[in-house]
């Protein structure tokens, strides 16, 4: 790969056509159902949540995990060709960060549902804790949607050093970012359950795999839709580099589990949490994390793995699986009690609270899915962030 | 309450800092930049025998001196006289070009509301505020007086001309083929500040009182008390995070037609190409005429003179013109 790559034609879609119209309609109608949700949300508070004293965390903050993961991840496919100098993967590079984007307006606007009152979003400001996480992620998370803006800016400038430069520093800022997200569940070092240093580089990893896995589908639906020609190889390449992510994840979860098994402070609970049906987190373990990822990787290394269907379901199936994921990585270490002071006896008694939730959670958080994704849908229309040919070129020539 | 919050109190001073650097070095840039011709667009009769008629529109479309181009250039600034003349073309029309006057009706609305807002927004600024502000907020709420606060046609006006603007580059194939990120961008810090400054007016009511004293130190310069920055509602952060933003956009957007418009060669520029040398700032020696240093090349053969008079010109086009006088200068169009 050299600097003698032929020029790509980014080019806006139509988007005249009554699919397109029906298929922004449904995430509009999604996002308004959300929106509906969170109106009852604020009139009645989070009552109508499933949350309660022992969890106060729950599939929102999942959403957030999930949403900035998604977001970095997309990141990083975006800057395959400006840091990686994988030029033929600059057909991605708009609409990757154009999604991440997307992706981290919508994380934030989990963790602003989350809160409950909307004028607690300031509180981070007002009582700034330098020595918080939580007070650094806020400043995280807004910097890197602006890093996000204007690296989209310079490519649609076409600015080629400056694209590069930011390429690499919005990279570097996605790992910070997600690694601060990794670091609220990890550093939280009373409660045996969150306390894991493996839980950061465990956040990247999956982070990869859940941008590519939402990105691979995107991708072959957008093409196939707008009858755009595109080659299956390319994205056959970029599954490749998730099914490695899925088996590194499997990996690490196997590392945790033992490892959360074996210690004093949390084996039982944990045991509890694999065995018990007593809250939903066995069945999202073992189905969805665990499950999903290892129907994922059959899919991905049986004979059919090349086929379009094959590609799509693989992707999808990652995305739902590091969604469950971060769902036990949040939930279950509240559902669980754990020791509030170690080394003195609690009056306490060992009871599990389960979590379930509730409808408005859901609407909220498929809101905010939608929101991303009619943010792409119209994105596509009015920004040139699509090529008009998705195919590896190669000295010139085009590969068939 | 954390120091943190002062952030507020320094992003204003930043924001202008750019802005004023930004467009002075703009405007220096533009008005170094050379006017190599002389290309004034006309719409208009110039001035030639008494006998044609000629217009005070005339003398406006077809300036013949500086101070008709000035005139020229305020009828252009605050009435858009070009863009009222803008036509689009439709091939499918059957090659008629189609009224879009609309798009200098919301142009027109849009600026002068904002004109007003900015206007309006001098009571935040000011202590005690000036007759004239309060006056144009009473005249401004005189149609809305039925709810509390009464409801001010210009926010609502700019809102519905923002939302015809966006929605123009959005919606119709044409525009938004040629609309640009930046175009979207700065479309939409509007929309973000408008849309705030309205939800704290009329639905998330602020206390203004604290925004006016927060206000009032950015421009007294006094750094605000803690007590001020603590009661600052968060949507008013949310307005002024963007206005700040938006100021400091300015110099590198679109928006700078505000000072570019000035320098439009096509606007500013008197129509009199024929009475006066225009010199081209990039000729090294502007004293000898061009003709006088190259010459002008008819059939191969180079002509020199100092000014193009008739024995030049006779000598150039001999063949044509001695063929003319041979049919006793009839001239027979070519079939």
């Amino acid at each position: 790969m050299g600097a003698e790559v032929p020029k790509i034609d980014f080019k806006k879609i139509e988007g005249s056509s009554p699919g397109y119209y029906a298929i922004c309609a449904i995430w509009l109608i999604i996002c308004l159902i959300g929106v509906y949700a969170y109106y009852l949300q604020w009139i009645y508070g989070e009552q109508l949540t499933g949350l309660n004293n022992q969890v106060p965390w729950g599939f929102g903050i999942a959403a957030v995990c999930y949403l900035i993961g998604a977001s970095a991840g997309s990141l990083i496919v975006s800057a395959l060709s400006g840091v990686f100098e994988k030029e033929e993967f600059k057909i991605f590079s708009r609409s990757a960060a154009f999604f991440a984007a997307a992706m981290i307006v919508a994380a934030m606007g989990a963790i602003f549902t989350d809160i409950g009152n909307p004028a607690n979003s300031i509180n981070f400001l007002i009582h700034f804790n330098p020595t918080s996480i939580f007070s650094w992620n806020a400043f995280l998370y807004s910097s890197y949607f602006v890093v996000c803006v204007v690296y989209l800016l310079a490519q649609f400038e076409e600015k080629k050093f400056l694209t590069r430069c930011i390429a690499v520093f919005a990279v570097g800022w996605a790992i910070l970012v997600h690694s601060g997200t990794g670091g609220i569940i990890g550093f939280i070092y009373s409660n045996d359950f969150y306390h894991s240093s493996l839980t950061v580089p465990l956040f990247i990893v999956s982070a990869i795999a859940s941008g590519l896995g939402l990105l691979i589908p995107t991708y072959i639906l957008t093409f196939k839709w707008t009858k755009r020609e595109y080659d299956l190889d390319l994205l056959w390449t970029l599954t490749k580099i998730m099914g490695a992510m899925v088996i590194l994840l499997i990996y690490c979860f196997i590392v945790e589990g033992f490892e959360k098994g074996y210690m004093p402070a949390s084996h039982e609970a944990f045991l509890r949490m694999i065995t018990s049906p007593e809250t939903p987190e066995v069945y999202v373990y073992w189905i969805g994390q665990i499950g999903l990822m290892f129907l994922a990787l059959a899919i991905m290394l049986s004979p059919f793995r090349k086929r379009e269907w094959a590609i799509i379901t693989a992707g999808l199936l990652v995305a739902v699986a590091v969604f469950c994921e971060r769902y036990t990585l949040v939930v279950p270490g509240l559902s669980y009690p754990y020791d509030i002071f170690p080394g003195y006896e609690v009056v306490k008694p060992f009871h599990i609270v389960p979590y379930y939730p509730s409808w408005t959670e859901w609407a909220i958080v498929l809101a905010l899915f939608a929101g991303a994704y009619l943010a792409y849908c119209i994105g596509i229309k009015i920004f040139a962030l699509l090529p008009e040919k998705a195919v590896k070129i190669e000295k010139g020539e085009v590969k068939k | 309450m954390s120091e943190i919050m002062y952030i507020f109190y320094i992003l204003p001073y930043v924001a202008f800092a750019i802005f004023i650097v930004g467009v002075i070095y703009r405007i220096i840039n533009w008005a170094n930049s050379a006017v190599p011709l002389k290309v004034p667009t006309t719409a208009g009769q110039q001035p030639t025998f008494n006998f044609i008629r000629r217009t005070w529109v005339d003398k406006i479309d077809s300036p013949s001196n500086k101070f008709w181009a000035f005139i020229r250039m305020l009828f252009e600034v605050f009435l858009f006289r070009s863009l009222f003349r803008n036509t689009k073309y439709y091939v499918e029309k059957g090659g008629k070009n189609a009224d879009t006057r609309w798009l200098w009706l919301f142009a027109m609305l849009f600026h002068y509301s904002l004109l007003i807002i900015v206007i309006r927004h001098l009571r935040f600024f000011t202590n005690p505020t000036p007759k004239f502000v309060s006056t144009i907020e009473y005249l401004d709420g005189l149609v809305g007086v039925a709810i509390v606060p009464p409801l001010l046609m210009t926010g609502v006006i700019a809102l519905v001309a923002l939302a015809f603007l966006w929605g123009r580059r959005i919606f119709l194939a044409k525009e938004r083929s040629i609309s640009l990120p930046s175009d979207h961008l700065i479309l939409f810090f509007m929309a973000v500040i408008l849309v705030s400054g309205l939800l704290m007016r009329y639905i998330v009511k602020v206390d203004l009182s604290y925004v006016k004293m927060f206000a009032l130190s950015i421009i007294t310069f006094h750094p605000p008390s803690p007590e001020v920055l603590n009661n600052l509602h968060w949507l008013f952060l949310i307005h002024f995070t963007f206005v700040c933003i938006t100021i400091a956009y300015l110099p590198f957007s679109k928006v700078m037609h505000f000072a570019g418009v000035w320098f439009s060669p096509t606007r500013n520029m008197p129509n009199d190409n024929r009475r006066k040398r225009h010199v081209n700032p990039w000729d090294p020696n502007p004293e000898v005429p061009i003709l006088a240093r190259v010459g002008i090349v008819v059939d191969g053969q180079v002509f020199k003179s100092k000014k193009l008079d008739w024995n030049t010109y006779y000598e150039m086009y001999k063949d044509q013109l001695d063929e003319i006088a041979e049919n006793n200068y009839t001239i027979k169009p070519e079939l």
